[in-house]
């Protein structure tokens, strides 16, 4: 994986699983791997060395580990969610935005309503 | 009884969600005789989400109907998650399966939860080794 490329990728959050899904663009088939902690890295189907996404199940639980190595791996690749001049994130920082987006965020939504 | 072997062939991606709804909605029976209940929200997860498990819906339900063994989650925190485990082959004559994975939510009653294709042994066999047994495919066929 070049270290030194930013990666597009799509997010999806599903509530009533509470699991989040990271794909690198394009989406593509892939194997699970790691997962001790409920982590997990997407690996391509055809290409086991390559990742293609990562997986979190039980999100917003792990949120104040995400800074924990042992519980999220540490992974140098840059993220970046819309067009190419968008700002770059780390996986942390992606994390860290799907928390607020789509948990804090639709919770207090919640409340207002 | 229980099949010896889990066979499941690919479908073609069009069938994906008329398979679902067909193999797995609204419920169905597992190895244990249980209700796993399915809906169209595990629908846009596991199917939508998993670009690798489009063509293998029926891989769904052959796990629940007939895994290798059924564990509990090791985890004492997620003891209400039970982990099926199976080794799928697409054909009689492949000889070597797929490892494929269904988690379940039992609390309060069985819902299909994630389900997933590990990328080698290590998961199963951690799995196997600190998750409670909960049934297994060998002391049912008769």
């Amino acid at each position: 994986m070049d270290e030194t490329s930013v990666y597009r990728i799509e997010i999806s959050y599903h509530r009533p699983k509470d699991i989040l899904i990271i794909h690198l663009l394009p989406k593509r088939p892939a194997r699970l791997g790691g997962g001790e902690h409920d982590f997990w890295i997407r690996y391509d189907w055809d290409d086991p060395a390559k990742v293609v996404g990562f997986e979190v199940w039980d999100f917003s639980l792990m949120i104040p580990q995400i800074y924990n190595p042992e519980i999220v791996p540490g992974i140098s690749m840059k993220f970046s969610m819309s067009d190419q001049m968008a700002p770059t994130y780390t996986l942390q920082e992606v994390l860290e935005w799907a928390y607020l987006t789509f948990v804090l965020r639709q919770e207090r939504e919640a409340l207002v309503a | 009884m229980s099949n010896p072997k889990s066979i499941a062939a690919l479908n073609e991606l069009p069938e994906a969600l008329t398979l679902f709804r067909q193999k797995l909605m609204p419920f169905v029976i597992d190895a244990r005789g249980k209700r796993v209940e399915a809906d169209l929200g595990d629908y846009a997860h596991i199917i939508l989400d998993h670009p690798e498990m489009q063509s293998r819906v029926g891989w769904l339900e052959a796990t629940l109907k007939n895994p290798l063994e059924i564990r509990q989650h090791p985890d004492r925190n997620k003891s209400f998650r039970e982990l099926y485990i199976n080794q799928i082959y697409t054909s009689e004559e492949e000889p070597f399966g797929e490892w494929h994975l269904v988690v379940i939510d039992a609390r309060p009653f069985c819902k299909l939860w994630t389900s997933f294709i590990p990328q080698d042994e290590s998961y199963v066999r951690q799995i196997q080794k600190r998750g409670k047994l909960l049934w297994t495919r060998h002391l049912s066929i008769g």
